[in-house]
């Protein structure tokens, strides 16, 4: 099993450098010809003027508004998933990126309350069924006239890209979810990754199978819980790390463990 | 910590095999038999304005 994280070279070195390229990436759409049908494995609105990738919550409402099955996005989804995990949202999403950045710091690990933690994290799955549901319903993608990520990189840029543009009252609701949604991530570190992001519900299932992962050595680890107190996610337990829907892979705790017991492992084999 | 307590029981290497191999077959026959809606992805983010996800 090859073991991706080397002593001396920081996770967070390339994390920074990783989030970077998805965001140029992202936005490489600047003539007709560079603008892609591909879906990546993280929210980014095709909304956006210079979008070259399609947001796979967006694609995904499409299909199903249009009644049609979204073969493609979801076979694309799959196999992402199946080989990142979660990753995409710790290494490569624009707005996870924003929410770490607007983090207190030492907020990073901050873990709320038990009780209404655990039960708000189901929200993800009821906004995925009803983001799905009403876009079958209503034949529109609905989830995306509130989606604040929409808002933040499709909105704002397409009204500085066009000043005389008027923007109407949808165009304000979307500005004040996404002001709450920022807000909230500057109290709760990675708020909407923990609570709202219907993708991250998706990509959490296949923590326990994908082929990337985080891997913990018993015979190192001094239990000093260091990697939990860096954890933007809030995870509570060694046991969830790396295989947890809740983890996003970031790394964060391979950067923080004193003993070097936990790696990034690509797991080729049957085991493991 | 989230999603049903079935989700946190441990999986066999064997399961785990199982499961991606069908996730790995699956993923490729979807993107074969929906190769044709690449057309249809690459026109919305060509032609896709703000106003049409109800931001106008």
């Amino acid at each position: 099993m090859p073991v991706l994280h080397r002593p001396g070279l920081r996770a967070s070195s390339w994390r920074k450098i990783s989030k970077l390229v998805a965001f140029l990436a992202c936005n490489m759409g600047f003539s007709l010809a560079l603008k892609t049908g591909g879906v990546i494995p993280f929210m980014y609105c095709h909304g956006c003027p210079l979008a070259a990738f399609a947001c796979p919550i967006g694609a995904l409402q499409h299909f199903i508004g249009l009644g049609e099955a979204p073969l493609l996005v979801a076979g694309s989804l799959i196999l992402a998933f199946l080989l990142l995990g979660r990753s995409a949202c710790g290494w490569l999403c624009p707005f996870g990126a924003l929410q770490d950045l607007l983090a207190r710091p030492g907020e990073a690990g901050a873990r709320q309350d038990g009780r209404w933690d655990v039960k708000l994290r189901y929200l993800k799955l009821l906004i995925l069924l009803g983001a799905l549901s009403s876009s079958f319903a209503l034949s529109g993608p609905t989830f995306c006239w509130v989606c604040p990520i929409g808002a933040l990189f499709a909105g704002i840029p397409y009204l500085l890209a066009h000043p005389g543009w008027r923007p109407g009252p949808a165009f304000y609701i979307h500005m004040a979810i996404l002001v709450l949604v920022l807000l909230l991530a500057v109290r709760i570190p990675r708020a909407w990754c923990r609570y709202l992001c219907p993708l991250g519900a998706i990509s959490g299932c296949f923590n326990k199978v994908s082929l990337l992962g985080i891997e913990l050595d018993e015979a190192r680890c001094t239990r000093c819980l260091a990697c939990l107190r860096a954890c933007p996610m809030g995870l509570t337990s060694l046991g969830q790390i790396g295989s947890s829907p809740e983890c996003v892979l970031c790394a964060k705790c391979l950067d923080a463990c004193p003993s070097g017991a936990l790696k990034a492992t690509f797991r080729t084999g049957i085991g493991g | 910590m989230c999603y049903p307590g079935r989700w946190r029981r441990y999986l066999s290497p064997r399961a785990k095999f199982i499961v991606r191999l069908f996730l790995l077959l699956a993923s490729l026959a979807f993107i074969f038999l929906g190769s044709g809606d690449y057309v249809l992805l690459r026109a919305m983010v060509r032609f896709l304005c703000p106003s049409c996800i109800g931001l106008a």
